[in-house]
């Protein structure tokens, strides 16, 4: 079988989880926006969000162990999205009154806040660890996954076409959102310039926490679907949350359009080259491709201002 | 340089701190209140981490052999555990070997459990004089890398391997085979052992290897493309979970076949009823909860351990613990590391999985394969590869 | 008053900017602050929009003290401030600049928006356009755009001349008295102390953090420290000729250094 064959079942593939790193990928975009700061702590906001969605979804499911369908499907997907994304709000709401807030009070220089972002990621591990166990953690069917249609032979599963599809909307309305709304310009104009923005009459300190919610939101909304196939376990942060920070380094890191072009790439590179090699090294080609990306244009594909995106 | 003093203080507060935490479990002396004598084992597993259930089935095991032997007033001594962690991880073995070899009152250890782990830590075992059994390091090699100290409880993979290929080839009448492993030492062992004679028996054999991920849909592409009769997978649990969602989720036809590493409950709870529906596990090791012979055993491991059934590797740790308590019976007064180390060879104890007896390297004698089958959402065992193929 | 400063010390960490400052500024008027670089021109500013906090000392506006707006609520309270090197957002369309202008408030956004590009034709001309694409002069122009649309009552203007052509200083200077006859105040800090004399009412001479000099723009074109510090002229010489070498035996020893790193 050759990767011709597969091309198609690839593409749909990296597709799939590409749009999930697209998701995680704007919360570290946006905060580095509005405070040039990475916000390291971002994957354990990606994993409390699954776990709130992945609880909420499993609590409504019947008992008897059937699946559900038709309206009850869309209700629990909806509640799991939901759950996710108030968790990962509240989840990087503490997040940035308790490890970040403190600092920037007191003006502490950059490399505080890596470290208090390290401390608090591995808090929330831990945490996540005791109240939830040391297990992965399973989100049971909440609709009859099937193949919806097939092209160039290549099956698009029912699961597959959910996370797309709301990963997509959610990017899109955050497009909207940054582009076309007056949060979204204040968002912008704290990310181009902050001083003028307060004359302008922009409350920085509002725009910092909603900035930090919107990515919480997203990231656990994120998360409730990631655990739809990946599963959900208290160490489940790292890795998708490496990824995510190269997709958004990739994209140009500041740039929202940037972030999803970056995640959407990253997760097709990803695809390709676990077929073509060996699946291990996946991650290999992954950042292989972006010490390449970044070795031409180092500021990202599509350069650093959150401005440029709208 | 204001500053030395400060830094000197944080040192040394760290330094107390660390040694204070490495000699925690020092404190009490060689008797207990009623006049026996206190014999300290250790207990190296894997203790956290997304295959923590493996260890937590072997540590209720031990806990379970000690609760009986204290209970038992004719018993002469009591036992006493200390607990070490490795992750299942090579690289955390040798730290949680450590441990247990400057806890100078540790005569014993029952582990390492995984391959890997236990590859990584036997030198230092070796080379402390300690013994250590381990209830499910599997990997063939394990017992020619000159471990003086290192005995297992279970067939190494060579067995498993050759039996889960013998099933799948006549049982099963697979054609063609993918093999996928981990690229653990335990995964390569069992793909390594499987593959050649699945070759001997005219099946057409693809290789393929894949470090635990969380994501594989590519790899579920790549073996549906490659469309096998069976998918026999070397690796653990959490794996073959993520693994099988993938592949029904791309309606994969094939069956799915695993060995011990996947052999356990939590396997079908994380990859959800559907997915795991039907796959195939083998192992050297029988069902307590199924053996009328063992059925005291897994009473007394409810009473001891909150009422959690046994699990995989559970029997072989009650085991592994029993034997060694022989041993100490018949050492007497004489229980130290090197006169441990020296008889336990020559063991020979009824154990409830088996016949605990050594070759001279280290490996058990005789030993058998068993089949389960994931059905209606739970593990059921088929039985004997033996007697399944002849049948 | 529309504004007071009272005594104002204001501190950069260890350093300190300005020393105890006092001025005034009534309705409808423009007032000039002269002084050298780093004389806390700039800071005094800041310190009125609320970006810097006076350590000692008050600052009121309408004579309600400003310690009780945080600094993004100055706007909405009528003052408006231009800062230094325009500051215009670089990704931003000139529209979505001009928009940030009525951030606080937008109800008039629409019709402030064509007043304000009526005011600037230049900036209907390019109004699709990256704010980081234009050149220097139409960035002023934007900058004080920006700051009408948020409909001021104060509008504080720092160095709104610098590195511009002369034709693009005098279409600025224009278009400041043309705002200020509308009844807008302005508090203009300038370099080119002749232009910003011409339109202002009254003025003030900042050195080291100190008022010096505090009187109407007359009086200031006439005094001769003002003439020679700020004005470029030899007191001997008449207003007619060149202005020759700068800072000769003429300038008082106290005012010395200031005088002539400002003249540099």
């Amino acid at each position: 079988m050759g990767f011709l064959d597969q091309f198609w079942q690839l593409t749909i593939d990296g597709l799939m989880v590409g749009s999930l790193y697209a998701v995680i990928a704007l919360g570290y975009t946006l905060v580095y926006g509005v405070l040039q700061l990475i916000n390291f702590a971002h994957s354990e906001v990606f994993m409390l969000g699954s776990f709130g969605g992945l609880f909420a979804a499993r609590g409504l499911l019947p008992d008897d162990g059937s699946v559900p369908g038709g309206l009850a499907s869309v209700g629990l997907v909806a509640v799991g999205l939901g759950a996710g994304a108030i968790c990962g709000g509240l989840a990087a709401f503490t997040l940035e009154r308790v490890a970040y807030r403190p600092l920037r009070r007191r003006s502490a220089p950059r490399l505080a806040y890596l470290i208090s972002a390290i401390g608090a990621s591995l808090f929330a591990v831990n945490l996540a660890g005791k109240e939830f166990g040391r297990q992965n953690v399973s989100l049971p069917d909440l609709f009859h996954n099937g193949t919806v249609f097939s092209f160039f032979g290549a099956d698009v599963s029912t699961q597959s076409l959910v996370i797309f599809a709301v990963a997509v909307a959610m990017l899109i309305g955050l497009d909207r959102l940054v582009a076309g709304t007056r949060l979204g310009q204040g968002i912008r104009a704290v990310a181009q310039d902050a001083d003028t923005a307060v004359l302008m009459g922009v409350n920085v300190e509002r725009i910092i926490i909603v900035t930090f919610v919107i990515g919480g939101l997203l990231a656990g909304a994120g998360g409730f679907l990631y655990a739809m196939t990946f599963n959900a376990s208290y160490s489940m942060g790292f890795v998708p949350g490496v990824k995510a920070f190269t997709a958004a380094v990739l994209g140009g890191i500041g740039n929202v359009r940037g972030a999803m072009l970056g995640g959407l790439l990253l997760g097709l590179v990803e695809s390709y080259g676990g077929y073509l090699f060996q699946a291990s090294y996946k991650d290999v080609i992954a950042f292989l491709v972006l010490v390449a990306i970044l070795m031409i244009r180092p500021s990202g594909l599509l350069g650093e201002r959150l401005g440029r995106a709208a | 340089m204001r500053r030395r003093p400060l830094l000197g203080a944080i040192a040394l507060a760290t330094a107390v701190t660390l040694t204070a935490a490495a000699c925690g479990s020092d404190s009490d002396g060689g008797s207990s209140a009623d006049g026996k004598k206190t014999i300290t084992i250790g207990f190296q597993g894997v203790l956290s981490g997304d295959n923590q259930q493996l260890g937590l089935n072997a540590l209720y095991g031990v806990r379970t052999a000690i609760a009986e032997v204290n209970a038992d007033t004719s018993s002469p001594f009591q036992l006493k555990l200390v607990e070490s962690d490795d992750g299942g991880s090579p690289d955390q073995g040798p730290t949680a070997a450590q441990k247990l070899i400057d806890d100078s009152k540790v005569v014993a250890v029952v582990g390492p459990m995984f391959s890997g782990a236990t590859k990584a830590s036997e030198p230092a075992y070796t080379q402390a004089g300690l013994l250590s059994v381990s209830p499910s390091a599997t990997n063939p090699a394990l017992t020619t890398l000159g471990f003086k100290t290192f005995y297992r409880v279970i067939a190494p993979d060579t067995v498993q391997g050759k039996a889960a290929a013998d099933y799948v080839a006549t049982v099963l009448q697979a054609k063609k085979v993918y093999s996928l492993d981990d690229k653990s030492e335990y995964g390569t062992g069992l793909s390594g052992a499987l593959e050649p004679e699945l070759k001997a028996k005219g099946v057409d054999v693809t290789h393929d290897g894949i470090n635990p991920t969380k994501d594989y849909t590519s790899e579920a592409t790549k073996i549906i493309a490659a469309a096998p009769d069976v998918l026999y997978y070397s690796g653990y649990y959490a794996e073959l979970a993520l693994l099988s969602k993938a592949l029904k989720d791309k309606g994969f036809t094939g069956k799915i076949a695993s060995g011990d590493g996947s052999l356990d409950p939590q396997y079908v709870a994380q990859a959800g009823a559907a997915a795991a529906e039907g796959t195939y596990l083998t192992c050297p090791c029988g069902d307590a909860n199924t053996d009328p012979k063992a059925a005291s055993f897994v009473a007394s491991f409810k009473k001891v351990n909150k009422d959690a059934k046994p699990g995989t590797y559970s029997g072989e740790a009650y085991d592994a613990t029993l034997a060694l308590a022989d041993v100490f019976k018949k050492l007497g007064t004489d229980v130290s590391r090197e006169s441990v180390a020296g008889a336990f060879g020559s063991v020979n104890f009824q154990g409830i999985t088996k016949t605990v007896a050594f070759e001279s390297n280290g490996e058990v004698k005789g030993s058998n394969v068993f089949v389960y089958q994931v059905k209606n959402g739970a593990i059921a065992v088929l039985g004997n590869t033996a007697d399944l193929i002849k049948s | 008053m529309l504004l007071t400063l009272s005594d104002v010390e204001v501190a950069y960490g260890a350093v300190t900017a300005l020393r105890g400052v006092s001025l005034e500024i009534a309705e409808g008027e423009i007032v000039t602050l002269l002084g050298a670089n780093g004389a806390g021109k700039t800071t005094t500013l800041r310190t009125i929009s609320g970006l810097l906090r006076p350590r000692s000392g008050e600052v009121r506006l309408d004579g309600r003290p400003l310690s009780s707006i945080p600094a993004h609520g100055l706007v909405g309270a009528g003052v408006s401030h231009v800062p230094e090197g325009r500051r215009v957002f670089p990704s931003m369309s000139v529209r979505e600049n001009l928009l940030m202008g009525a951030y606080h408030d937008r109800r008039h956004a629409r019709a402030d928006l064509e007043r304000v590009v009526a005011l600037f034709p230049r900036l209907a001309e390019r109004i699709g356009q990256a704010g980081g694409t234009l050149s220097g002069g139409e960035q002023q122009m934007l900058a004080i755009g920006r700051a009408l649309m948020s409909r001021p009552r104060l509008i504080l203007l720092d160095e709104p001349s610098m590195g511009l052509a002369p034709m693009v200083v005098q279409t600025i200077f224009q278009v400041i008295a043309e705002i200020n006859r509308e009844g807008v105040a302005v508090l203009l800090v300038e370099q080119n102390a002749a232009s910003a004399l011409r339109i202002a009412g009254r003025g003030y001479v900042l050195e080291t953090g100190r008022v010096v000099l505090a009187d109407t723009a007359a009086g200031l074109l006439a005094d001769d420290r003002v003439r020679q510090a700020y004005l470029g002229e030899d007191v001997a010489d008449r207003e007619d000729e060149p202005a020759p070498t700068r800072g000769g035996a003429a300038a008082g020893p106290a005012h010395g250094t200031a005088i002539r790193a400002d003249s540099a």
